[in-house]
């Protein structure tokens, strides 16, 4: 009876909960895509009339246009880059004994604890006197720092946890240490991987503090465009910019997990 | 994507080359191949220059000019950083920011020898000596919704008013409008940018008025929008875009002065095409170009240039009795400041 | 072909590590020292220069409006961690129980918050919390209010917008450790008469512990350095210390001082985080110490 009780008290709960958190979620970024669609000149609550007509002004756009074609490929970029060296650093971590664990542990997560200000500046500093800021590797770079700490938290989780038994079994009828990896070890952690390239992919995506400093020559980032548009402006040209950015993730997402969904079958 | 732009650039080109045609063999395009690139300040600042100062160039010389767009902080760091490559031919500043270009020397004098409109700019607007050329001029004023606000606001001083309580809004202190802000306030005060104590009297007393310190224009124009505040201290071109947008803002001319900053063009030290940027600086101080800012954003202009009638009605300096009101600023030891200044505010505001 | 043992042992994690080592060490802590050095310096507006002086620290310590803001930020950092947790967790542990399909779109909300421009978030925001905003709206159609609250510019505010911004990074680390989890352990529990309540606390838990830290962990880092949200919803009526950094060095351009402000978050932040998960760990250690007995 007791247990009963519990049982559906937490359940209730749990559902209010999940129901209050999916709101809080989506309701900023919802409200963002409705009043892309006015009509009207101001970004208002709720929009005037209906058109496409501030998603005929983006396309038009050669600035904002631009700018999401560098964050796009500099995301991408930095994600399978951060994805690589997240995989090889966290499976040295968890299945080697050496010394100096903590400290690197402590290594990989320190970027996020460093105000991005002050990460922009010192990056920018350094990429001066290398005389390389007029190309796109600070942004490349910085992104990556950015992106590592994400990375590594979530494969470190996911690789503590799995168990080792198989990876041992596997071992044991002497199968090479690499394809122990490929064909047990990343296919098991796969939520994790998936959810670290999303991870490092939205981190590039969305940086503005950082990309501020390091965006070279005429390729601005889109979040930077945005950042300063909306510094003199704010039309709904903004919201139809954001709208896109939402849709751009969505499919790399589903992208990422039908490619990963699609191997894990094989 | 890559196939739209270009498709755009050529027919974009095409399109220019033919309005130009006339012109082409006159000119003989001195400029063409070259892009100045520019640090902008984006959204319809940028979209206002682009069309009065960057398509005439690019019509009449083949001239192309980049705005880039960033934070001016954020662009005066990479600035500075790359003394050697500048990113930029030409850099945009307010008067704060020119007391730091030129200390660090990473600006070009500039004389009528080069620029022969300079000799239209009006007396107090160069601040610099032969630093810089002034193109657009904004003020900082209060503002007020006359539909809940009925005595009028006079003044400065009157953000402290009682019936204010809780409807009030001033700019942050990491915008120099707060700065501005204070020396107004301290000068109705008794006091002056050596003696600023009376201007942290107000902001005390107006605590209770004050909702919030608004970061960005754009966070304040919000909040009047949506009549979070009714009145507060803001840019005179923005209480304007607050009339287009259907509110009732009136602007209010403090009587014992108004504080302002201009806006200046600077040619970059080390810049490969000086010759270009001159054209540039020439062509922003023209009617033409001069005027295109007023007339996207409705700022004042810093050059004899005659006022069309509805800008004359708009701006808030359309007159030498007005220009008069303007009140000197002394930049450097404005800067000098600014930390002490900004952390007292904070302080202040802080709930 | 087997190499020697010990010598794998040695070469293969370090040739592993080696890109994230070096990656790290060249474009975070030689950047990061470039700045350090630079916080000794006493001009302000200068990044290279020579001279070594406390100044900046001094300005800092002998002020006590500072300390109460570092203070207010690690409060702030800790409350936001707190109710992330408290939410996320449930959310986070009910999206790894889904099948993939289910899970999809759930995963999709809880991703598109990241995706969004800050500026763009806080529009939303405005929309929800302003005077005629969302929630006002229905405060007064119920009767609950008779006239419209300031809900913004204030503490609940920049607290509540930090909880939605971060909340991904929670459910996202919850998510993926408890994914693998194996459910039989829990029906092997509940067999055992356990309630779901008793389950949860007694091998859920412990065994999505290393998530639990990871999103807390996460999140604290994330609210203590935020600038952007504190700035904007909070109006400078609710300070925290990454936004008096950001004015420091964006607005002021003192860069000496404000490299030495970050710096002092740096420190206190990852003693915070350390002193919380050794006091973490030693009560799991003593909890376990007794389930063992």
């Amino acid at each position: 009876m007791r247990v009963d009780l519990i049982d559906r008290a937490m359940a209730a709960s749990g559902a209010a909960v999940r129901a209050i958190v999916y709101a809080m979620l989506a309701l900023p970024a919802l409200l963002v895509i409705v009043c892309s669609f006015t009509s009207g000149d101001s970004l208002n609550f709720p929009p005037t009339g209906f058109s496409m007509r501030w998603y005929r002004e983006v396309w038009q756009n050669e600035l904002f246009m631009t700018a999401l074609w560098t964050s796009t490929y500099i995301a991408v970029l930095v994600s399978t880059m951060a994805l690589a060296i997240g995989f090889a650093a966290a499976f040295a971590i968890n299945r080697f004994a050496f010394l100096g664990k903590g400290f690197l542990q402590a290594l990989a997560f320190s970027p996020l604890i460093i105000p991005a200000v002050v990460l922009g500046i010192g990056l920018l500093q350094l990429f001066a006197k290398l005389n390389l800021t007029q190309t796109i590797y600070p942004l490349l770079l910085g992104h990556l720092v950015l992106a590592i700490p994400y990375v590594m938290r979530t494969i470190l989780a996911s690789l503590s946890l799995h168990d080792r038994v198989l990876e041992e079994a596997a071992m044991n009828l002497r199968a090479s240490p690499l394809k122990v990896i490929r064909r047990i070890t990343l296919p098991l952690i796969l939520p994790g991987l998936l959810s670290a390239a999303i991870f490092a992919f939205v981190t590039s995506f969305g940086n503005v503090t950082v990309s501020a400093f390091l965006t070279y020559g005429g390729h601005v980032t889109l979040p930077v465009q945005i950042f300063t548009y909306v510094d003199t402006s704010y039309d709904p040209l903004v919201a139809a910019v954001s709208s896109l950015m939402i849709v751009i993730t969505l499919v790399i997402i589903l992208v990422i997990e039908r490619l990963i969904g699609a191997e894990r079958v094989v | 994507m890559i196939k739209r732009r270009t498709f755009l650039k050529v027919a974009a080109t095409a399109t220019a080359g033919a309005l130009a045609a006339p012109y082409v063999h006159a000119e003989s395009k001195k400029f063409s191949g070259i892009t100045l690139r520019v640090n902008g300040y984006g959204g319809l600042y940028d979209e206002a220059l682009k069309k009065s100062v960057a398509a005439p160039l690019e019509e009449r010389y083949g001239l192309k000019v980049q705005f880039i767009a960033g934070t001016t902080s954020a662009d005066f760091v990479k600035l500075i950083a790359n003394r050697d490559n500048p990113p930029y031919d030409l850099f945009m500043g307010d008067s704060p920011n020119m007391v730091e270009l030129t200390k660090a020397g990473m600006i070009e004098e500039i004389r009528a020898s080069e620029v022969p409109n300079v000799k239209r700019i009006l007396p107090d607007f160069r601040e610099f000596g032969h630093y810089g050329v002034p193109f657009s001029v904004a003020s900082v004023i209060p503002v007020y919704n006359s539909k809940y606000i009925k005595p009028p606001i006079a003044s400065y001083s009157d953000i402290a008013r009682p019936d204010l309580v809780g409807r009030a809004v001033v700019m942050a202190p990491a915008t120099y409008g707060s700065l501005l802000t204070l020396l107004g306030l301290a000068d109705e005060n008794g006091g002056s940018i050596e003696n600023v104590e009376p201007a942290f009297k107000i902001m005390s007393a107006a605590k209770t008025n004050i909702v919030a310190l608004a970061q960005t224009n754009v966070a304040e124009i919000q909040m009047f929008q949506n009549e979070e505040v009714y009145a507060g201290i803001f840019w005179d071109g923005r209480a304007h875009e607050l009339r287009t947008k259907g509110l009732p803002i009136v602007t209010v001319v403090p009587p014992k002065g108004v504080y302002s900053v201009t806006t200046y063009i600077n040619v970059v030290k080390g810049n490969k095409y000086p010759e270009a940027a001159y054209a540039y600086a020439e062509q922003l101080l023209s009617d033409e170009g001069v005027l295109g800012v007023p007339r996207a954003l409705r700022y004042g202009v810093t050059t004899d240039v005659t006022l069309p009638e509805e800008l004359r009605r708009d701006l808030l300096f359309n007159s030498q009795g007005r220009i008069a009101l303007k009140k000197k600023v002394d930049w450097e030891k404005l800067i000098a400041n600014r930390s002490a200044w900004t952390e007292e505010l904070n302080k202040i505001i802080r709930s | 072909m087997e190499e020697p043992l010990a010598s794998r042992r040695v070469l293969t994690p370090a040739l592993l590590l080696a890109p994230m080592i070096l990656l790290l060490v060249l474009f975070l802590i030689v950047p990061t020292f470039g700045l350090l050095r630079a916080s000794f310096l006493s001009e302000s507006h200068l990044l290279d220069g020579s001279g070594f002086s406390l100044k900046q620290y001094i300005r800092f310590f002998s002020d006590s409006y500072y300390s109460s803001v570092l203070f207010e930020t690690f409060v702030d950092g800790i409350i936001v961690s707190l109710i992330c947790l408290g939410i996320g967790f449930p959310t986070g542990y009910s999206l790894a129980r889904l099948s993939p399909p289910a899970r999809r779109w759930r995963i999709i909300i809880v991703i598109m918050p990241l995706t969004l421009s800050l500026v763009v978030i806080v529009f939303g925001w405005l929309i929800i919390l302003g005077r005629n905003g969302v929630i006002n709206a229905l405060l007064l159609s119920s009767g609950i209010a008779s006239s419209p609250k300031q809900l913004l510019f204030s503490r609940p505010a920049v607290i509540t917008v930090l909880v939605q911004q971060f909340l991904p990074f929670m459910i996202l680390s919850v998510m993926s450790v408890v994914t693998q989890i194996d459910p039989v352990l829990e029906h092997a529990a509940a067999n055992l008469r356990a309630n779901r309540f008793a389950t949860f606390r007694k091998v859920v838990i412990p065994l999505a512990l290393p998530g639990i830290f990871a999103g807390f962990n996460l999140v604290f880092v994330l609210s203590i350095s935020a600038f952007i949200t504190p700035r904007l919803i909070g109006g400078n009526r609710v300070a925290m210390l990454g936004s008096l950094i950001y004015e420091r060095i964006m607005a002021e351009l003192n860069w000496p001082s404000g490299a030495a402000m970050a710096f002092i978050l740096l420190v206190s932040g990852l003693g915070v985080t350390a002193t919380l998960n050794a006091l973490a760990a030693s009560r799991l250690v003593r909890k376990g110490g007794r389930y063992a007995r």
